[in-house]
C-alpha cells in the first residue's frame, strides 16, 4: 500500500480472497498448505490485477470509495454462496504439515514469522528494482513518469496486483492458523485496523508496516478492558496520527529514524 | 535556399480543436535530421500543444504525426518516448520527492520497463555510472544526492535535460529553456544545447525569447492562432514583414 501512490481501503477484501482460496483447496480437494498458500497468493495477484484494471481511471478518493465498495462486494459474496461457507464459514481447515508432523502454536508463530521474512525479502528486492523505481516515480507524476518511459497504466495495475498478493497471503496463513473462517473475518472494520496499522507505522515503507502492525495488534491486548471499543480507537489513532505526524512512525522522513541516525552518527565521532 | 536532409519528424496538417477552441489549425512542419528547429509565437499561439499532441499527450482532431517514417499520433506517451522523443515541461517538473541521481536512474529504465524486464534491479554498477556521467554532462554532478525539489529553477531545468537525455533520444523537445533564466544561465544553457545538437541530437525548441531561438536554430517556424504565419531560416523569418506585423513588432527590426 502507498508504493504507487493508490490507497486500498478494502485490503480485508483480498486477505478474505486468500483466505478462501486456501479454505476450499484444503478441504474440498484435500490439497496440502504448500499448494494452498501459493494458489492463494496467485488467485489474490490475478483479483488484484484485475479490479486494478477496473479502477484505473481513478485517484485518490475516487480510488478508496471503490475500494471500499469492492469490500462489501466481496463480504455479500462469501455470505451469498455455498462454495465461501455461506453464512456458517468454512470448518476444518488443517493445519500445515511438515514431514507429517502438524505445525501449531508457537511452531505455527515460527513459520509466519519464516514467511513474513520472505515477504519482506521480496519486498525489499522489488523496491530496489525497475519496478520500484516506477512505482516511486508515479506517485511522485504520471506525466513525467510518462514522459520516461513508463507505462503508468501497466505499474499502476502491479502494485495493485502485488499489494492484493500480499494481502492474500497473510489470508492463507490466518485460514490455516485458525482452522475456522467465516464471511464477516474479512468485512470492512478488518480494512480499517489494516489502514491503521500503515498510517501508524508509516505509509509507504516496509519498516513501518511492520511496526505499525505490531502495535496496532498489541495495544488491545496491553488495554484488554477497552476491547469493546478498538474500533473507535483504531479510528482516533488513524485521526491523531494523521494530525500530528502524517509520514508515521518510521515513515519517510520520520523522527524516530532521525533520532536513531543521529545517535549512530555521534557515537562515531566519539569514537 | 539550401536543401535540407532527410525529415525525421513531420506533422501533416495537424489540427486540434478544444471544444469549440481551434488550437492548432492545418500545422505541417518538417524537422530535419541533426537540425535544431525553432518554435517561436506569441502566448496561446498553439506551441506548447504542439509538442504535447508530438508527445503523444494529446490526439490531434484531424492530420497525422510520422517520426522516422512511421505514424505515432494516437501512440501513448511512454511509447513515443521510448522511440527516442524526449521532452521538457515548459515549468519544470521533477520527481521532487526522489534525489537528482534517483529522477536520472527512472528515466534510463526505457528498456527494462517493457515486458517483464522490471523485475530486474536497477542499482547495477553500470547504471548508476551511467546516470552518474550524463549529470556531468548537464552540469548537475555536484547536486546528485539533492532532493530535486531543493534545486533552483535554472538547475531544475537542467535535470529536465539530463532525464530526457537518458532517454538516448533521437529528438528532443524544449519547451521554453530560457524562461525565467538570467543572460548568464541561458548563456550556458545556450552552449549546452549546442553541445548536445553536435553530437547527432535533433532539437526542437519553443522559445519566447527571440534572439536566443535566432541564434540557436537552423530553421524556424512562426506560429500565429494556431496557423503558420512563416517559416525559414531565421534571419529570413525575423524580416518577413508578416512576422513583424503580427508578432515581433517593428522594433524589433530597427534593434
Amino acid at each position: 500500500m502507498g508504493r504507487a501512490g493508490q490507497v486500498n481501503l478494502g485490503q480485508a477484501a483480498f486477505v478474505g480472497v486468500g483466505a478462501m482460496t486456501s479454505a476450499i483447496l484444503a478441504t474440498k480437494y484435500n490439497l496440502s498448505f504448500w499448494v494452498c498458500l501459493p494458489a492463494a497468493a496467485i488467485v489474490s495477484f490475478i483479483i488484484g490485477s484485475l479490479i486494478g484494471v477496473i479502477s484505473i481511471r481513478l485517484r485518490h478518493d475516487f480510488l478508496a470509495i471503490t475500494t471500499i465498495g469492492f469490500n462489501f462486494i466481496v463480504v455479500y459474496i462469501f455470505l451469498y454462496y455455498e462454495l465461501f461457507g455461506a453464512s456458517y464459514g468454512i470448518i476444518g481447515i488443517p493445519k500445515p504439515l511438515i514431514m507429517g508432523l502438524k505445525i501449531r502454536g508457537f511452531a505455527y508463530a515460527l513459520l509466519s514469522w519464516a514467511i513474513l521474512g520472505l515477504a519482506i525479502l521480496l519486498a525489499r528486492y522489488l523496491d530496489r528494482s525497475w519496478m520500484g523505481i516506477a512505482f516511486e516515480s508515479i506517485r511522485e507524476d504520471e506525466d513525467v513518469s510518462e514522459s520516461i518511459g513508463i507505462n503508468v497504466k501497466k505499474f499502476k495495475v502491479l502494485a495493485f496486483a502485488v499489494g492484493a498478493m500480499y494481502g492474500g497471503i497473510a489470508g492463507s496463513l490466518l485460514a490455516h492458523f485458525k482452522g475456522y473462517i467465516v464471511y464477516s473475518d474479512f468485512s470492512f472494520p478488518y480494512s480499517i485496523m489494516i489502514l491503521s496499522m500503515s498510517i501508524v507505522g508509516g505509509i509507504d515503507t516496509i519498516a513501518g508496516a511492520i511496526a505499525g502492525s505490531f502495535i496496532v495488534i498489541m495495544l488491545p491486548e496491553i488495554f484488554r478492558p477497552l476491547m469493546e471499543y478498538r474500533m473507535i480507537m483504531y479510528s482516533a489513532l488513524i485521526i491523531v496520527m494523521l494530525f500530528v505526524r502524517p509520514q508515521g512512525l518510521l515513515g519517510r522522513e520520520s523522527i524516530v529514524l532521525e533520532k536513531i541516525r543521529a545517535i549512530l552518527i555521534e557515537t562515531e565521532k566519539t569514537r | 535556399m539550401k536543401l535540407l536532409p532527410q525529415s525525421i519528424l513531420e506533422t501533416d496538417s495537424v489540427t486540434k480543436y478544444f471544444g469549440g477552441i481551434r488550437a492548432l489549425y492545418n500545422v505541417s512542419i518538417k524537422v530535419a535530421e541533426g537540425s535544431i528547429t525553432g518554435i517561436i509565437g506569441p502566448n496561446g499561439a498553439g506551441k506548447t500543444t504542439l509538442f504535447k499532441i508530438i508527445a503523444g499527450f494529446l490526439k490531434p482532431t484531424k492530420g497525422r504525426v510520422f517520426f522516422e517514417g512511421e505514424r505515432i499520433d494516437g501512440k501513448p506517451p511512454h511509447e513515443v518516448a521510448l522511440r527516442g522523443i524526449a521532452f521538457t515541461f515548459q515549468v519544470p517538473r521533477g520527481l521532487p520527492k526522489m534525489t537528482v541521481i534517483d529522477n536520472i536512474i527512472a528515466a534510463l529504465g526505457g528498456y527494462w520497463y517493457r515486458g517483464i524486464g522490471f523485475i530486474r534491479t536497477r542499482t547495477r554498477r553500470n547504471i548508476v555510472d551511467k546516470a552518474y556521467t550524463i549529470a556531468e554532462k548537464v552540469g548537475l554532478e555536484e547536486y546528485t544526492e539533492r532532493l530535486a525539489e531543493e534545486l533552483p529553477l535554472g538547475l531544475q531545468k537542467r535535470l529536465e535535460i539530463a532525464r530526457a537525455l537518458a532517454l538516448e533520444p533521437k529528438l528532443v523537445m524544449l519547451d521554453e529553456p530560457a524562461a525565467g533564466m538570467s543572460a548568464e544561465e541561458a548563456e550556458e544553457l545556450k552552449q549546452l544545447i549546442k553541445s548536445l545538437n553536435r553530437e547527432g541530437v535533433t532539437i526542437m525548441l519553443i522559445e519566447h525569447n527571440v534572439p536566443f531561438a535566432v541564434e540557436l536554430s537552423d530553421y524556424m517556424y512562426v506560429l500565429h492562432y494556431g496557423e503558420i504565419l512563416s517559416e525559414g531560416k531565421p534571419d529570413e523569418v525575423v524580416s518577413d514583414k508578416k512576422v513583424i506585423d503580427a508578432y515581433l513588432g517593428a522594433g524589433y527590426a530597427r534593434g
